[in-house]
């Protein structure tokens, strides 16, 4: 199971929880809009792109592990391959591009269809509190975030360690 | 993920060069072990550059290696 996998798994079960939270925050303060709900939206999201940016902290305080891991095929060309083993290829990148791009597709389709929903059940003179703007965008970025994780896992096959599932 | 349409031989030509391991050939063509596999289950079509690595460490031909099934073939 390469990074993006673990990173991936850990969403997948983190996402919920966060959610179910949100969910639970907002009904429980509910009785009135508290600008809390978007202070505790904001620090459920902050904590999901803390796991997120880990390996590019790592990057930075730990370059040459990182460096490493992500150009060992390039390295393996000179001549070093030996000493290093390859963690990220051509597969990966593959499927890389093909999560990012569900991800977006999740993102574009979530907003679109918020938008459109908002505009059949309020009509067309009415309208949304502001504060809700901020929810909506909290909801996109989790939806894409989720789908993105699940998408990899399935682009991967569900496998485990070595491959196997 | 569906299968492709590419077989291969690699499984075969592994054991015949010296019992080669899939980690093995993995390193040598700088590639993953999750790739070699997927690659050997028909789960993954290669690069081009990575067929023809793989046919340098193998001593063969590329068509030795993947062969096309689908239509015409």
């Amino acid at each position: 199971m390469n990074e993006m996998q673990k990173r991936a798994w850990a969403i997948l079960i983190l996402n919920p929880f966060f959610l179910v939270m949100a969910i639970i925050l907002f009904v429980s303060t509910s009785d009135g809009f508290d600008m809390r709900i978007i202070l505790y939206g904001l620090v459920f999201l902050g904590i999901v792109a803390l796991i997120r940016l880990a390996p590019i902290i790592f990057q930075k305080y730990l370059p040459g592990l990182y460096w490493k891991v992500q150009q060992g095929f390039e390295i393996a060309d000179c001549g070093f391959r030996f000493w290093i083993k390859v963690a990220f290829d051509e597969r990966d990148r593959a499927i890389k591009q093909r999560v990012n791009l569900a991800g977006y597709v999740a993102l574009y389709s979530f907003y679109a269809g918020v938008c459109i929903i908002a505009s059949f059940i309020l009509g067309p003179s009415n309208s949304i509190p502001v504060s809700t703007l901020s929810l909506i965008f909290l909801g996109g970025v989790l939806t894409q975030i989720f789908v993105r994780s699940l998408a990899l896992l399935i682009q991967y096959d569900w496998e485990g360690k070595d491959g196997e599932k | 993920m569906a299968k492709s349409e590419i077989t291969n031989q690699i499984r075969r030509l592994r054991f015949e060069n010296n019992e080669m391991t899939q980690q093995q050939l993995a390193d040598k063509v700088g590639v993953t072990r999750q790739t070699i596999i997927a690659i050997e289950a028909g789960k993954y079509a290669p690069s081009l550059t990575l067929a023809f690595r793989m046919a340098r460490t193998f001593k063969a031909r590329i068509e030795d290696i993947f062969q096309y099934e689908g239509e015409n073939s």
